[in-house]
């Protein structure tokens, strides 16, 4: 796909911008492209609104630094603060985080849905696992998601394999998104050769071809409301202009976990706990040094995981990512650091998702988002858990040294005996620990109780008619798992309310 | 081939050949870089009053496109000596502005010098005097490469040609970290500074300058491990991104970071700021600070190594280091790719 994707360029759009449609949709992420996709095929007319622009592979680069200014919300440098400060990272780009992410794609697991169910009656009798089971499936046929090809998988996610066997640990290749991916190892930087079907790639082409209009440049800042019910979202193009698009029949909030919970606290809608229960998957990450090329940055960039201690909260990933990237997470400084990094092809760094209990929150701040999340003390130990997991895993994958990276404990380890030492010795405090956090939930938690929820369970607003919530905001928690394919599948069934209404 | 040291020592006749037969030079290879120049064949007392080395500079105008430089004054502090500019008023003394341009029929030239570009100085703002009427055609040494030039002047008098035997040489030298106010108009810079006053994130020329000492020390390389050195890499697209691209929150946190790094020395036993260490004292200041049980200033390292190596890792000659060799194959681990259940 070499064509314009959008119809509108907010860069050049100087003047005020007028618009209307059946439906306006905030954010051309996963959430808000299946919803513009599934309403244009339905015959309602949409309008996408993004902040980011649109980026062609032809223009992804593989320079991390560049690609992450281009194509990162705050070139990546978004700060949860809290008892450990994290990065999360976010896309803003048409296509939204899909363009930078792993292409990891899972589906909601059953335990997960149940519990929801457990926990709130009127949300399990009004969303059935079935019913997310048969979205979930519609989606992954239209995205091709299969398990990655051992023939690209490349050797850091081979290794990963290997040492899980040795360790008689459940895993497996992870499925992924993608058509013709060829390993380049560039997910995170937007694939080049527009093998990883993104949004840009797939949903939004195919909501475009039914009608849907995209607009990118747009930065929404409020949703226009009157009388109890939503009429609009106003905001200014990239180029400093005003603009409104008035929805005859529904607003649609897809823009993250994040910018959701802050857009209706700026609008005044501050029904419910909107913007608290911000739930999400803390990421640590452990190096290892192989006597052999290990080429970090290439083969599939996120190609196989580690499944058998998920019941512990703990799923191990192999990363992929830029050589820059790679060389902030080997240790030491100076000349040691000089020479490690002429041997930077025999590094690997695997990380862990944290199913992690902590609740933060969300509140719009001077000039960006002030995210607050700090670990519980079971976050932390089930952090260093991880972390001698990793340790274990890289060990048994051949690695000749490990590196912790936690201070106070070796910086070095060579065996799994001394590994395990980490288990009882490493630190507690959550500071010590170089974490990030990926998977956003709960900021406008669905569910049938207002005081305990933002919108229904039909995804609607509590207070406010014709206005919905598609994005993983709506999560009532974590998932343990990557939320990719539940997102564009909650998000189906999200449009599908908006059309019956 | 000769390099550029090879001719120090060439005579008229053998510099002329090679001016002849020099080679293209691509002027995207030197946008945006400052040469170390070397002038060849002067009498020696031509040189003790005026110069044996200087620097030429290559600047593309972003309003016009075009490709400007100019020169600046070294101390004469000898051939092997690192480049020190001149100063007056703390500013480097240049002079001798030019435009470069590809040789072209409206341009007068001696039979045979069209093999590469041409340095114009008549072309760009100039006091009245003989760099009016002074062109020096400019050819690469090696093919593809830019990294090291010959040149030589010749003088354009009544639409005659006169050659004369100033050649010298250009040795790719760093990237330019100023443009005279001769390309930059006093109104540009003016804004600018007014634009660095409602910005108050923006780290100054001088800490730039800090953050790149301490980017180079923590990466330590240009050394025997083989890799490129820090002050060897092109550092543009890293702080035109970093300028504007990260969250305010990031930017306003570097300042006392990058000030924590630059100052804890002097209360840390070593009695004086980073910047005036000597590369061991520095050495280990870093690895001191490594292990520190400050989680401030811990960060403040972390934070530092990873701009560092996002720096570093942009230039294109760095990057190839890395992309040039072939995967290893682990063919042998294919059947061992999926475990269900497993033993955890």
């Amino acid at each position: 796909m070499s064509a314009r994707l959008c119809e509108l360029d907010g860069r050049e759009v100087r003047a005020t911008l007028e618009a209307e449609a059946d439906v306006v949709i905030v954010g051309s992420g996963p959430a808000g492209a299946t919803v513009a996709r599934t309403l244009a095929q339905r015959g309602v007319s949409v309008i996408v609104l993004e902040e980011g622009h649109e980026a062609q592979p032809k223009d992804f680069v593989a320079s991390g630094v560049r690609a992450m200014a281009a194509l990162y919300r705050d070139m990546g440098t978004s700060i949860a603060f809290g008892n450990v400060s994290m990065p999360y990272l976010q896309g803003r780009v048409v296509g939204g985080t899909s363009v930078v992410n792993g292409a990891i794609s899972w589906r909601l697991p059953r335990e997960i849905v149940e519990a929801w169910s457990a926990a709130d009656r009127a949300l399990g009798e009004a969303l059935t696992y079935d019913e997310i089971a048969a979205a979930e499936a519609r989606v992954e046929e239209r995205l091709n998601v299969r398990p990655t090809d051992p023939a690209i998988a490349g050797a850091k996610n081979l290794l990963l394999g290997k040492g899980a066997e040795a360790l008689g640990v459940a895993h497996r290749p992870i499925r992924r998104n993608v058509d013709g991916c060829v390993g380049e190892g560039r997910c995170l930087q937007g694939c080049p050769h527009g093998a990883k079907l993104s949004m840009d790639r797939s949903f939004l082409p195919d909501a475009v071809a039914a009608g849907g209009r995209i607009f990118a440049g747009m930065r929404v800042e409020h949703v226009v409301h009157q009388r109890g019910r939503a009429r609009a979202v106003t905001g200014k193009t990239a180029a400093g202009a005003r603009f409104e698009i008035r929805a005859r029949r529904a607003v649609v909030l897809a823009a993250s976990a994040i910018q959701t919970p802050c857009l209706l606290r700026r609008s005044g809608l501050t029904q419910g706990p909107v913007g608290d229960g911000l739930s999400a998957h803390p990421g640590v990450s452990v190096t290892g040094r192989f006597d052999a090329p290990v080429r970090n940055w290439r083969g599939a960039t996120q190609g196989h995981e580690v499944t058998g201690h998920r019941h512990e909260g703990i799923k191990l990933e192999a990363l992929g990512f830029d050589v820059s990237l790679l060389a902030t997470r080997v240790p030491g400084v100076g000349q040691d650091f000089a020479r490690r990094l002429a041997e930077l092809d025999r590094y690997a760094v695997w990380g862990a998702a944290i199913r992690a209990r902590a609740l933060g929150s969300v509140r719009p701040g001077p000039t960006r988002p002030l995210v607050r999340y700090s670990l519980t003390d079971e976050d932390v130990r089930t952090t260093r858990r991880a972390v001698r997991i990793l340790g274990d895993t890289l060990l048994a994958a051949g690695a000749r040294e490990v590196y912790p990276g936690v201070p106070g404990f070796d910086a070095v380890v060579r065996d799994p005996a001394h590994m395990a030492r980490f288990e009882a010795e490493g630190s507690l405090v959550a500071g010590d620990y170089a974490m990030s956090m990926t998977h956003l939930f709960g900021t406008a938690r669905m569910g049938g109780d207002p005081a305990k929820s933002v919108v229904r369970p039909d995804f609607r607003h509590h207070a406010t008619e014709a206005l919905y919530v598609a994005d993983s905001s709506v999560f009532p928690g974590n998932l343990g798992v990557n939320p990719q394919i539940a997102i564009m599948a909650l998000a189906e069934l999200c449009a599908d309310r908006v059309a019956r209404s | 081939m000769p390099t550029a040291r090879d001719l120090r020592t060439a005579s008229h006749r053998v510099l002329r050949e090679r001016i002849l037969d020099g080679h293209p030079v691509d002027p995207a290879q030197l946008e945006g870089w400052a040469y170390r120049g070397t002038s060849l064949g002067l009498p020696t007392v031509v040189e003790k009053l005026t110069w044996k080395t200087f620097q030429k500079t290559f600047w593309r105008d972003p309003r016009s496109g075009r490709l400007f430089g100019w020169n600046v004054r070294l101390e004469q502090d000898g051939l092997d000596a690192p480049s020190r500019p001149k100063l007056r008023r703390g500013k480097p003394v240049t002079e001798w502005n030019y435009e470069v341009i590809a040789p072209s029929a409206d341009v007068p030239r001696p039979r045979g010098f069209d093999r590469g570009l041409i340095i114009d100085y008549s072309r760009a703002k100039n006091a009245p005097g003989p760099m009016r009427v002074t062109k020096d055609p400019l050819v690469a040494l090696s093919p593809g490469s830019a990294d090291e030039l010959l040149g030589v002047s010749y003088l354009v008098v009544a639409g005659r040609c006169l050659e004369t035997p100033t050649y010298f040489t250009l040795e790719r030298e760093h990237r330019i970290d100023f443009v005279p106010e001769v390309f930059a108009p006093a109104h540009e810079a003016d804004a600018e500074q007014a634009a660095r006053g409602l910005d108050p994130l923006k780290l100054t020329a001088l800490e730039r300058g800090w953050a790149e000492e301490l980017f180079a020390a923590i990466l330590a390389t240009g050394g025997d491990e083989g890799l490129p050195s820090f002050a060897s890499i092109d550092r543009t697209a890293f702080w035109h991104a970093f300028a504007t691209a990260p969250s305010p929150m990031v930017r306003a946190g570097l300042r006392p970071m990058l000030h924590t790094l630059v100052f804890l020395p002097v209360v840390s036993g070593f009695g004086k700021p980073f910047f005036l260490l000597s590369e061991e004292e520095r050495a280990r200041f870093l690895a001191k600070v490594a292990g520190d049980s400050r989680y401030f200033v811990r960060q403040s390292l972390v934070t530092l190594k990873t701009l560092a190596c996002f720096a570093y890792f942009d230039d294109p000659k760095v990057r190839a280091r890395f992309d040039a060799a072939p995967i290893a194959p682990i063919a042998p681990l294919a059947p061992l790719m999926t475990r269900e259940g497993g033993a955890s």
